[in-house]
């Protein structure tokens, strides 16, 4: 009994600690749940939102009759699909060169210049992007499609064959900085003792890497994948509206969930139907993540989140 | 493997901050987006006139007319005063000169609630859910229907009666004033009076171009072939230059009939069904009729001929800062006198307008109307719609709301014709107080700063278009049923016409045959179909 209480009175402090955070998530992650009756409502501001009548699922019917929710999931979970696993590849590829770099100078040089990008806004990127690809002005058809010896001029934003690799490219371009520094990070944690290990045992700077490097950061590469796995249904609002500049020849390729719904309800200002939208992008998540976790627990038990 | 864990549980929570970053700054440039990058809803609103004592109110006895329902009280009202995204500085001490007449004449106090245009739809919402008072609140270019449906404004058809004025203009002199706003047979929203009503299409060529290429004015009506030998003649005296002042990025509605395209959208959008022409009461698809194709023909000729901007779909600027770079040759427009005065006005070009089409008159639609409604979270609805009667009974009330204080922000050039400038050294940038969008009152004894504009000019336009008038006047349809399948239509149309109309696909046949389908595929002839009906059983009581 005694040594119960010595315990609480050990831990308390940390409790205490903890109470803001809990607090915060409370207050802005949980209250808000109760909002998602707002998807199964028709709302009427005068009776309140849980006093407005229920209408089943009629709010979610606009997603799927629209004839284009074939095109936006396909488009929201392909990028996705390329943006992890190309974008994890690049990721890591880019902090092992990192780490390898002597120079501190140089390191802190090429940190710096890769992180750049993350810090600027789509808006000011979809601008950059429009020097390049504008019709009448842009670098690309005044430069170097003559440089190149071609004369017909491209015009972009009407040609949707680019836009797969323009996307991709300029979320890297913007993203890889970042990503970057979370495996950079990890990188730095090992310990050196496996490779000066290693390199007694005489193994190959690759051999250091696939058999080292990479197995060391299984885990947080693990713990990435499962996070933007549950974050397959949604995409980034500002490189699929901004940079293609909401071009309707595009929307084959540029069209997501998010866009797609902000396009359709911009006018419309209904709440009931955006909150639909939103809470199918949860649950599939929800869905997603667990599914992911359970794979990996089958595989490797040690590796799983939960 | 403690270690481990410890730094996998930390590179979890950054990455969960990285993520949750996201997801907030995907919010903010959405709505950034659709603002403008304007917060102008925040600024100064709070500032309440109190200058004008309440004392003033029991003194009152000079007041010509007396407002139904005032017990002689001073109410405290708020309107929001919608600007084009910066509030003029003077705001408050119009308010204030505002609130010198409205208090003692009819016991109203005013605040006016500044927001720019581009922010109402997102914010009125939250103003309304969150329960802040606003009594009249200005409701421009949207569905009012939605409003309604979602309870956020009253009904108005109880207070009426303290808006003598207003419902004399639509009783007696038959202003279509609460057309469009109906829903479910009662009144949810009052338009201004305009100084004009009807429309049509017109081609504005500023006259030094038309010199240039040899143009002569006519007055007879140019058919698309017409347009497109002016385009040639332009194009050939002005190799450089694009003659036609089409910019269609982001466009949503189509401009067919600023290019002799007549029909009626039946008080709501295309996306509804239209009536062709001013004898039909057959509810149709604009986009599937012949006339339709005929002009994306024509466009797609003009584009390849290089009469169109090139970067007509993609382009950030508007078509007036186009033509004032001289960049673009002409505009199209509807064939108001007003539209010759505003180009001259934005691109510093005297031009002349060319007609593409009968003036006509039609529905009048919610979704392109601006209408003054009473939110559910209104203090007094009577006080809000004495004040807004006033606004329309008393014309100096009304000019001051617009054009500010005379002898400070405008002096009175021909007072007959209801002519104004700018007091010496002002004009519209260094003004204090200009603010163009007219949302207020009795607009036909509205100060004007352009005799092309003028009072006689507007009538004659005004009696011409409502001599040709369409089967639908007075009819709107009610889309609520259909919400669903409009949003639907729409995203089509965005996808579709910024690049049909500016002619700039490679193939047009298969890029329109794919365009109807999926028209279709949205639900556009269910629509059609519903509305319809409507109009039948609407036909059948007139």
């Amino acid at each position: 009994m005694k040594k119960k209480k010595i315990r609480w009175a050990k831990a308390l402090p940390i409790y205490i600690m903890m109470l803001p955070g809990v607090l915060y998530f409370i207050v802005n992650n949980y209250l808000p749940m109760a909002g998602i009756v707002i998807a199964f409502k028709k709302i009427n501001y005068r009776k309140g939102i849980f006093k407005s009548p229920w209408n089943g699922l009629d709010n979610f019917q606009f997603l799927f009759q629209s004839g284009s929710v074939v095109t936006m999931i396909r488009n929201t979970v392909l990028y996705n699909l390329v943006f992890i696993t190309l974008g994890t590849v690049l990721a890591i590829t880019v902090a092992i060169l990192m780490n390898e770099i002597r120079s501190k100078v140089a390191n802190r040089v090429y940190q710096t210049v890769i992180l750049l990008p993350y810090l600027m806004s789509w808006v000011v990127v979809s601008y950059l992007v429009y020097a390049f690809l504008a019709g009448e002005n842009g670098y690309v058809n005044n430069t170097i499609i003559p440089a190149l010896g071609g004369s017909t001029k491209i015009n972009f934003y009407q040609e949707k064959i680019f836009w797969p690799f323009i996307l991709f490219f300029v979320n890297q371009w913007k993203g890889l900085g970042f990503n970057m520094i979370i495996y950079l990070a990890a990188v730095i944690g090992i310990s050196p003792d496996y490779y000066e290990a290693a390199r007694i045992d005489g193994a190959t700077k690759w051999q250091q890497i696939t058999k080292i490097t990479i197995p060391q950061l299984l885990p947080t590469i693990i713990t990435l994948f499962i996070l933007n796995v549950g974050r397959m249904f949604y995409s980034d609002f500002g490189l699929f509206y901004q940079i293609p500049k909401n071009s309707g020849p595009l929307y084959d390729v540029t069209m997501t969930i998010d866009t797609f719904v902000y396009n359709a309800l911009m006018n419309q200002n209904n709440i009931s139907m955006s909150s639909a939208a939103g809470f199918i992008q949860s649950i599939v998540g929800f869905i997603l993540v667990m599914s992911a976790n359970g794979l990996i627990r089958k595989v490797s038990k040690e590796n799983a989140m939960f | 493997m403690k270690r481990r864990i410890v730094s996998t549980l930390l590179i979890a929570s950054m990455a969960a901050t990285m993520l949750a970053g996201c997801g907030g700054k995907d919010a903010g440039s959405a709505g950034g987006n659709a603002a403008g990058g304007n917060d102008a809803g925040s600024t100064g609103g709070a500032a309440a006139g109190t200058e004008a004592g309440v004392g003033g109110a029991g003194e009152n006895t000079a007041g010509a007319v007396e407002p139904g329902g005032w017990d002689g009280e001073t109410t405290h009202i708020v309107m929001t005063y919608l600007t084009l995204g910066n509030t003029p500085s003077d705001v408050q001490k119009v308010q204030d000169a505002v609130n010198e007449i409205t208090v003692p004449d009819i016991g109203v106090e005013v605040e006016f609630k500044p927001i720019a245009i581009f922010d109402t739809a997102s914010q009125y919402s939250l103003w309304i859910s969150s329960g802040e008072q606003v009594d009249l609140m200005m409701v421009a270019f949207t569905n009012l229907a939605t409003y309604a449906d979602q309870g956020l404004i009253e009904p108005l058809d109880d207070y009426l009666a303290s808006a003598p004025y207003i419902s004399s203009c639509v009783n007696d002199e038959g202003y279509p004033l609460f057309d469009g706003s109906y829903y479910e047979g009662e009144v949810y929203g009052i338009t201004p009076v305009m100084y004009y009503y009807g429309t049509g299409g017109s081609l504005i060529i500023p006259d030094e171009y038309m010199e240039k290429a040899g143009i002569e004015f006519t007055e007879d009506t140019l058919s698309l072939d017409g347009i497109g030998e002016i385009y040639g003649k332009l194009k050939e005296a002005y190799p450089d230059k694009y003659p036609c002042g089409l910019v269609t990025k982001n466009m949503t509605a189509t401009v067919y009939n600023q290019f002799g395209g007549v029909f009626d959208a039946l008080g709501a959008t295309p996306s509804s069904g239209v009536l062709m022409g001013t004898d039909s009461t057959t509810v149709e698809n604009l986009f599937a009729s012949e006339g339709y194709y005929d002009y994306l023909k024509h466009m797609k000729e003009w584009h390849d001929a290089g009469y169109v901007y090139p970067d007509a779909a993609t382009t950030d600027s508007t078509a007036n800062e186009l033509t004032k770079s001289g960049v673009l040759l002409t505009e199209s427009m509807t064939n108001q006198p007003v539209m010759l005065s505003d180009f001259s006005s934005a691109t510093g070009f005297p031009a002349k307008q060319f007609m593409t089409s009968d003036s006509y008159y039609t529905a009048q639609s919610s979704s392109g109307g601006t209408f003054w409604t009473v939110p559910i979270t209104s203090t007094d609805p009577d006080a809000a719609l004495r004040f807004l009667d006033y606004t329309y009974s008393n014309h100096d009330l009304h000019n001051l709301i617009l054009w500010g204080i005379e002898g400070e922000h405008y002096e009175i050039a021909d007072a007959d014709n209801l002519l104004i400038k700018f007091p010496e050294g002002v004009d519209g940038n260094t003004s204090t107080y200009y603010n163009t969008l007219g949302l207020y009152g009795d607009r036909r004894y509205e100060y004007v700063w352009d005799a092309s504009n003028d009072k006689a000019t507007n009538e004659a336009y005004t009696k011409e278009a409502m001599a040709n008038p369409t089967k639908a006047v007075g009819y709107a349809y009610n889309t609520i049923n259909m919400a669903t399948k409009i949003a639907n239509v729409d995203a089509v149309l965005t996808q579709y016409l910024p690049t049909l109309e500016s002619g700039s696909e490679s193939d047009l046949d298969s890029m329109y045959e794919q365009f109807l389908a999926d028209l279709e595929n949205a639900g556009i002839n269910d629509i059609i179909a519903d509305n319809q009906a409507q109009f039948d059983e609407w036909l059948a009581q007139q």
